[in-house]
């Protein structure tokens, strides 16, 4: 019997890829104990009545994708799903109205960590719906609801097909909007490890917020300026331009000397900025620019190798943004090869939003690898 | 629109940023402080405010307003509108018996019917008993107990608290339950207005009034006004109806706990609580927890304002009697509860209201509360270290100063505040004045100290180790400020910070580093071997200092510095006066130094303060000297080079002080091109030239020409041709006697400015002699574009070197005669007027140069620099040499002193007296000089001095002054006087001196003393 089995269909009927996929999780002949499964937003309602009701007993959480990307393939059309069958335990929740008082639902965290023995190689899963921003308030209720335990989090803002839809998530049949589902579950077999990978780095241009809405994730002035003028006169770029200017240049929350991306969502005419992400008053941000890809790639690889040899199977959760970049540039095939290397096993998702711990952050990758 | 002050209640233009509002506001945002005309005020922001109206009392600067609709039911009234109005009960207390006045007015206004509140309350506290006795006992935990009596209330409950909500009996407020009774039960179909003292009762509407009952909402004090202002007939009205038939139970919305207690058993739990406050908060979570359910109250009331609705926000000052009010409160309050006279009927009481409300459907009166919370985010520990770091808050102390100062109650909810945007750091007292003294003592570019600060800090760490010595480093970066204009402040910046960042490194926590100014630094440091040689090794050009390296930035030589260093120890000078002598040492050698490509070390020694405090000696003393003619022509003469005649000499400045001291040209020249006086003092000179040879002329001397010198910065200077021409104008009848000097090495900037500024100098009419030619760094072909007459050239090309070997000098000397024959022959090829070899001390030089074809000669070998005198002498001579011996005799035996062109070969004394007696010595021979005991070495240093002072013995003295008063007084032309001498032999002898008048006039005289031993003449 094997820990974990990743399963992928790009064939767009949803009972073809809902069978060729089940077919696979149910060769193990053994009953998953949680399975993670994502698909776009077209037929996901399909896909997360369905696998709940033929895994009864597993805890199924799931959410809405651009893209499928596992280990046995990636496409936007089709399902993916990856069953874990031994070797962890998993308690889930739900958390409503994320976008204003998600701490209203602590107690679903609460409840759901009384579900485990305790805090050691645990990790929290959560998918939320995008919410601009917010996830935050996500990340800080399942904090207050582990009250004072340290279980990291890996979490991922679902992703759309169509932009004009809405991102859905689930947990156990159930789907829903404006909502985070999270799955606590501890390795009974040894660590977690995560990293988090930015294909961006620092331009000399840093400034200081000195005017913001932390509630709007809206940013009124840089180093006392307007913040769109601020950025205009560092780097020369003239506001009007600067929309263009962020498609290659993104802005990053510098946190212990390091960049957190955060995106901008808008330009005002008062010269604000919002963004997807919030930004405290008196924080440090930076211009940030296109890294050399593949040697970031290469330094996540040696990283994870050094940390954990043989991972048993990873949950990835890759930005949007960084996924049509890598469509664009004709890398993902490379960049599917070295999550292969990376994790072995794994299964991700592509939204709007990446969360790590604390933090919530834009076009970033974020990992979790279960030895 | 603006992003604040938008709602019910704002900031108006009296707010000076007291911070009062956010201490009496329990909500963290609802105040944000904003930059205003350069000063930070507090601003609403409508969206967090529950418009409680507490900040309209808590200002006492007036700076918070607030909107209602009373223009609006005023418009709306006088265009015939029917419109019924609802008074809050506390509008009778405030203002007794005029409240039917205001009533009266409203009346003939037009508005339809007036009813006061306490019918809503009344239903109200109906309504919430029936509501909590038909609940009770089903699911304590969550079974609602709070009352809906007070607006701002349940707006901060909605916007904040929305958990809860729940816990909130679902009836609506008496206001609109008031509203609603009308509508329904009484059938006014007219528009209402609400008249309260209460800011928050707008929203009460906005939120909860579905039906849409309600279109104005007004307060007291402004209604109060502007009635007051309108109201001339002074007409009374009462309320059309003021209570149900329970005469008012509730009066003004105090003690509402007392009514309640009316309906419930004595063993109820009936709660007040005051104000919505982190305590209340607490207390009402605890009845969250099932295991406290013996605990949640049958019913609670809760009041935001102290005294309830008779203190609301909206009353205002105008015709409220503090006393009164009380006393009508009072009144109403015994009134009210007549008919509740027995505390112990709960059921009765209830009975009986149920009777009276029996046809009252409580569906109608019920009120949906819905939240407006938004979570916000949490702030995490990263951005509150950040922010504590930024307030200088580096120790926990710090954090919890909890001064309130700033309107928060403590330092973290301020930090949160700064973190949300809702306030600035520069709101912190204590931050202000920890800035406002880091300014003072820290640079701002640098993060170094500043001058001051560096002082104390210097001083403190000095005297408290007193066994220690320290090195006071006054250091400057070379050509910063050339770099910075060329490179922008952005290279300046990049600069300034890694050198002062460097500089820390180098003086570690043990020592200081500070910023004087531009890219001037100071350090102090132990004074070790390890520490001199680290600051050395730091700075040493090498291809491992590249943080030298600002090739980044353009530039492509090293960034260097000059350090002047200085010892300092406990108890000596201060440290401003060793900053100064670091500073001196620093900028000692500054002309050379900062052009280095090397950073240069001077250490400031005993020999250099000397030097530098004769320095200061000497341009103190330079123009008070100028004022006192203690500058002086010398003349040093220029022959031919068969010496067979004078042809011209150099006029040289010379500083003779009063008590006959000279200073030398080469320390003050130097010194005055430094401070610029030797423009004043080249331009005395020359008038000084001009003076002279005129004076030549009228005294029948035959002159020739004299040259003085241009200085290096007279010759910058634009006003030198107008002040030449000028000389030459006055002058006129000498000027081509005089000639100019300039030195090759003359930094103009560039060769083309040189010859520019020769030529127009030239075109001036003088002549012109280029000093020095060969010292500087003119080629050879500069010459064809210099318009000059005479060149005048360094034996320094051939003269041997110091520390040299002979076979070194050899080649060198060589090469030098070489250059100098190459010269000689391109000037006579371009009709140079002359080559004039200066500085010629030895034969072999005139030799050499005199076989080169070289016309003119000036040095030692032939003549010193001297005084005018002796230059007149010289002159003489060179017309004496010319007479045939007949004609010299001649002169001699007509012995006219008094003739001008007297001229005379033998020595012999003369003086000249004045009216006061004073001697002054023109002329003395050798045995003069011993008779008179005079040092030979130093006579001739002498200069029109009181001779006949110094002469000894005594004796010798009287017999001359005794002579020379006789003659005077007797007025003869000669006068002889014998006396006796004491000879070494011991025998008494009688010598003689004779006194000629040679010349006289009215004051003075030119005598000749010749003393004659017996039967011997001296002379």
């Amino acid at each position: 019997m094997q820990r974990c089995v990743v399963a992928y269909s790009s064939q767009e009927q949803p009972e073809n890829a809902f069978d060729e996929v089940v077919k696979k999780l149910k060769s193990n002949e053994s009953e998953p104990i949680l399975i993670i499964f994502f698909s776009t937003e077209k037929d996901f309602w399909y896909y997360s009545k369905n696998i709940k009701q033929t895994f009864p007993n597993a805890t199924t959480i799931g959410s809405t994708t651009y893209r499928n990307l596992t280990s046995k393939g990636h496409g936007t059309e089709g399902f993916s799903a990856m069953a874990i069958y031994s070797g962890i335990e998993v308690t889930s929740g739900v958390l409503f109205y994320i976008d204003v008082y998600p701490a209203n639902y602590v107690n679903h965290v609460k409840q759901a960590v009384k579900g485990i023995e305790n805090e050691e190689n645990c990790c929290c899963v959560c998918f939320s719906t995008a919410v601009y921003g917010k996830e935050g308030l996500v990340l800080d209720t399942l904090k207050k609801g582990f009250n004072g335990k340290k279980i990291p989090i890996i979490g991922g803002s679902s992703g759309m097909s169509n932009l004009d839809n809405y991102g859905i998530v689930s947990l156990n049949g159930d789907i829903y909007k404006k909502t985070a589902v999270f799955a606590i579950i501890k390795n009974l077999n040894g660590k977690i490890i995560f990293t988090r990978e930015n294909i961006f780095k620092r331009t000399n241009h840093t400034f200081k917020t000195t005017d913001v809405d932390c509630e709007e994730c809206r940013v009124y002035e840089l180093d006392d300026k307007p913040a769109a003028n601020a950025i205009s006169e560092a780097t020369g770029i003239p506001v009007s331009n600067l929309t263009e200017y962020f498609t290659t240049h993104t802005m990053g929350r510098i946190i212990n000397d390091d960049p957190f991306i955060t995106e901008v969502n808008k330009i005002y005419e008062d010269g604000s900025i919002s963004y997807f992400a919030t930004i405290y008053n008196r924080s440090n941000v930076a211009l940030l620019e296109l890294d050399d890809i593949e040697n970031v790639w290469k330094k996540t690889n040696a990283a994870l190798k050094e940390k954990l040899e043989n991972p048993s199977f990873g949950l990835v959760v890759n930005c949007y943004a960084r996924t049509r970049l890598f469509e664009k540039m004709q890398l993902l095939d490379k960049f599917i090869d070295i999550l292969k290397s990376d994790c072995g096993n794994f299964i991700g998702v592509t939204g709007f939003g990446e969360q790590l711990r604390s933090d919530h952050m834009n076009q970033t990758m974020v990992l979790a690898l279960f030895e | 629109m603006a992003r604040y002050n938008n709602g019910l209640i704002y900031t108006n233009d009296l707010c000076i940023g007291c911070n009062k509002c956010i201490s009496s506001c329990s909500i963290l945002g609802a105040n944000v402080s904003v930059k205003k005309n350069n000063r930070y005020v507090i601003n609403v922001d409508e969206r967090k405010c529950s418009n409680c109206g507490k900040c309209l009392d808590a200002c006492v600067h007036k700076a918070r307003s607030f909107h209602d609709d009373l223009d609006d039911f005023f418009a709306n009234l006088k265009a015939n509108k029917n419109i019924s109005l609802i008074v809050d009960s506390s509008f009778f207390v405030l203002y007794g018996n005029r409240s039917k006045e205001f009533l009266g007015y409203l009346k003939s206004l037009g508005v339809k019917k007036i009813y006061s509140s306490n019918i809503g309350t009344e239903l109200a506290v109906w309504l919430n008993v029936n509501y909590v006795l038909n609940n009770k006992g089903n699911n304590e935990k969550s079974r609602p107990y709070i009352t809906n009596h007070c607006s701002a209330l349940i707006n901060q409950l909605e916007l904040f608290y929305p958990f809860l909500l729940r816990k909130i009996i679902p009836n609506h407020s008496d206001l609109m339950c008031t509203a609603i009774y009308a509508r329904k039960y009484l059938n006014d179909t007219n528009e209402f207005a609400v008249l309260s003292p209460c800011t928050a009762k707008k929203d009460d509407i906005k939120y909860h009034d579905k039906e849409n009952l309600i279109k104005y909402n007004m307060i007291f004090s402004k209604f109060v006004n502007s009635v007051v202002k309108l109201n001339s007939n002074q007409v009374s009205a009462d309320v059309d109806l003021e209570s149900l038939g329970l005469n008012s139970i509730v009066p003004v919305l105090d003690d509402l706990e007392i009514t309640y207690s009316y309906f419930f058993e004595p063993n109820s739990r009936l709660k007040r609580y005051e104000k919505i406050s982190k305590d209340t908060i607490t207390e009402l979570e605890l009845f969250n927890n099932s295991e406290n359910n013996e605990l949640v109250p049958d019913i609670a009331v809760f009041k935001d304002c102290y005294k309830g609705c008779r203190r609301g926000p909206g009353v205002g000052k105008a015709f409220v009697n503090e006393n009164n009010v009380d006393l009508y409160y009072g009144r109403k309050e015994n009134e009210s509860y007549k008919n509740f006279s027995n505390l112990y009927k709960q059921k009765e009481n209830l009975l009986r209201m149920n009777e009276l409300f029996g046809n009252i459907k409580a569906d109608d009166f019920v009120c949906q509360l819905n939240s407006r919370y938004k979570q916000p985010p949490h702030v995490p520990v990263f951005t509150y270290d950040e922010i504590y770091k930024e307030m200088y808050k580096t120790v926990t102390v710090k954090r919890h100063i909890d001064c309130g100062s700033c309107g928060y109650q403590s330092c973290h909810d301020m930090a949160k505040a700064i973190a949300y945007g809702y306030n600035k750091k520069e709101n912190c007292i204590h931050y202000m004045n920890e800035e406002m003294e880091r300014r003072s003592s820290i640079d701002s570019q640098t993060g170094l100290l500043t001058k001051d600060a560096f002082i104390n800090s210097a001083t403190n760490l000095i005297e408290s180790n007193p066994d220690k010595t320290y090195l006071i480093c006054s250091g400057d970066i070379n050509r910063f400020k050339i770099i910075d204009e060329i490179g922008g402040s952005k290279l300046g910046d990049a600069i300034l910070l890694r050198i002062a960042s460097k500089l820390r490194e180098i003086v570690t926590e043990e020592g200081l580093c500070g910023r004087l100014y531009g890219g001037c630094f100071v350090l102090c440091f132990e004074y070790t071997l390890d520490n001199y040689d680290n600051l050395r090794s730091t700075f040493r050009s090498s291809d491992e200092n590249t943080w030298l390296d600002f090739s980044e930035y353009g530039i492509n030589f090293p960034v260097t510095m000059r350090f002047g260093l200085c010892e300092a120890k406990a108890g000596t000078e201060s440290i401003t006066e060793i900053i100064s002598c670091a500073t001196l040492a620093r900028d000692e050698k500054k002309e050379i130094n900062k052009n280095s490509l090397k950073t240069s070390f001077t250490l400031f020694t005993k020999e250099l303060k000397d030097g530098l405090k004769r320095e200061a000696e000497i341009t103190a003393a330079m123009k008070p000297a100028l004022k006192n003619n203690e500058f002086t022509l010398w003349y040093q003469p220029q022959y031919r080079t068969n010496r067979k005649k004078l042809s011209g000499a150099e006029a040289l400045c010379r500083w003779i002080k009063p008590d006959g001291t000279i200073i030398s040209p080469g320390e003050f020249i130097p010194l005055a091109e430094k401070n610029g006086f030797i423009k004043e003092l080249d331009e005395y000179n020359w008038k000084m030239a001009f003076e002279t040879v005129r004076k030549w002329h009228k005294q029948g001397l035959k002159t020739v020409p004299i040259s003085v010198n241009i200085s290096r910065v007279s010759f910058r200077d634009d006003k030198l041709i107008p002040v030449i021409e000028s000389l030459r104008k006055e002058y006129d009848d000498i000027k081509d006697e005089i000639h100019f000097e300039i030195t090759e090495s003359i930094d103009i900037g560039d060769q083309e400015k040189l010859i520019e500024r020769v030529n127009t100098l030239k075109a001036t009419g003088v002549k012109l002699a280029m000093d020095d030619f060969g010292s500087g760094y003119s080629s050879l072909n500069t010459l064809k574009d210099l318009h000059i007459d005479y060149l005048k050239l360094d034996m320094g090309f051939i003269k041997p070197r110091k520390n040299s070997n002979s076979e070194i000098n050899k080649a060198a000397s060589n090469r030098g005669e070489a250059i100098i024959a190459s010269i000689i022959e391109m000037a006579k090829k371009i009709n140079i007027d002359g080559i004039i070899a200066e500085g010629v001390e030895t034969k072999d030089q005139r030799d050499f140069m005199q076989e080169r074809g070289c016309d003119i000669i000036q040095g030692y070998i032939w003549g010193r620099p001297e005084p005018e005198e002796k230059f007149v002498y010289e002159l003489k001579k060179e017309e004496y040499k010319k007479l045939s011996p007949e004609e010299r005799n001649l002169i001699f035996k007509e012995d006219s002193f008094q003739h001008p062109q007297c001229i005379f070969y033998l020595s012999f004394d003369i003086y000249k007296l004045k009216e006061s007696l004073d001697f002054d010595m023109i002329e003395f021979n050798k045995p003069f000089v011993d008779l008179c005991g005079f040092e030979e070495s130093k006579i001739y240093n002498w200069t029109r001095r009181d001779v006949i002072s110094l002469i000894q013995p005594e004796d010798l003295k009287n017999v001359i002054m005794v002579a020379i008063k006789n003659l005077m007084e007797n007025n003869k032309d000669i006068f002889n006087l014998k006396y006796n001498v004491l000879r070494g032999s011991g025998k008494i002898e009688q010598d003689s001196v004779i006194i000629r008048k040679i010349r006289n006039d009215k004051n003075s005289y030119i005598l000749m003393a010749t003393f004659e031993k017996q039967q011997e003449k001296l002379f």
